[in-house]
């Protein structure tokens, strides 16, 4: 299971109010309300539970062959670790504890469950292509080989010589940015 | 109300979100927030807090995991109009 989210930061103000009334409410819970607000940056905070909401839900969606479903609530956000640039997380669903890596910069946040073993942002296009190159020399194996491929619910994977090789990754698109993340023990 | 105004008001609500405008052309109970036009996920919460203030309903957690589609909102503001 294997999941990712990327947020342009310089997008995010034109696109989404935080304060209007009722935002807040709808997607976090009480007590994850009151760590953001308390916070020193509570836009910043506001973003990051949001990209680790985003990454585990698309993890669990791909893990359980969830049908597609909208409720930001149900994925609780708890921060364990921070430092500027990075924060370790542990996203609760349902019964279930995730652990989230999120890396921070300025301009953008990223978010990935923690089995990630690669993850990749690009800029502009040949996103794709430039996530290829990087396997391709990660795991020493020639690029013509390589394909990505969708399966019926829409899920991204990576083919080696037709169907042989499936490798799972997570693909997250916003404003200037595709990220991805991949793990290679095709789980 | 009748079927056609509340999806003529979803229309409008949901149009300032829409990243993908030709998938306005052919609107209807069929399409898909987010694969359709393209509504950012996050802009997702933004519709449903204008559909809460157009319709002056609210819509709770359970009701909104269901709002990917325009027929799934008009559904729901139907029921929550009091009528089934």
């Amino acid at each position: 299971m294997i999941g990712n989210d990327i947020i342009d930061l310089n997008l995010t103000k034109f696109q989404s109010n935080w304060s209007r009334r009722g935002f807040l409410q709808k997607v976090f819970t009480e007590k994850e309300q009151r760590f953001i607000l308390n916070s020193a940056n509570p836009e910043v905070n506001i973003w990051l539970f949001w990209s680790m909401k985003e990454a585990v839900y698309k993890a669990v969606q791909r893990k359980y062959k969830l049908v597609r479903f909208y409720n930001p609530t149900r994925f609780i956000c708890h921060q364990i670790d921070f430092n500027s640039k990075r924060s370790m997380g542990v996203v609760n669903f349902d019964n279930e504890l995730i652990k989230t890596i999120s890396v921070l910069t300025s301009d953008k946040i990223h978010s990935f469950t923690a089995n990630t073993e690669f993850s990749l942002i690009s800029e502009g296009n040949n996103s794709n292509s430039n996530l290829l190159h990087k396997i391709s020399n990660q795991l020493n194996i020639t690029l013509e080989s390589l394909n990505i491929s969708k399966d019926k619910e829409g899920i991204p994977f990576i083919t080696y010589h037709g169907d042989n090789l499936r490798i799972p990754f997570s693909l997250s698109h916003h404003g200037a940015y595709s990220a991805y993340a991949v793990s290679l023990n095709m789980s | 109300m009748n079927d056609t105004k509340i999806l003529d008001s979803i229309k409008k609500i949901v149009t300032p979100y829409t990243q993908r405008k030709e998938g306005l052309d052919n609107f209807n109970e069929d399409t898909d927030f987010i694969k359709d036009l393209e509504v950012n996920s996050a802009n997702l919460v933004d519709v449903i807090l204008d559909v809460e203030d157009e319709f002056n309903i609210e819509i709770d957690n359970e009701s909104m995991s269901g709002m990917l589609t325009v027929g799934n909102a008009k559904n729901i503001i139907e029921q929550k109009l009091g009528k089934t």
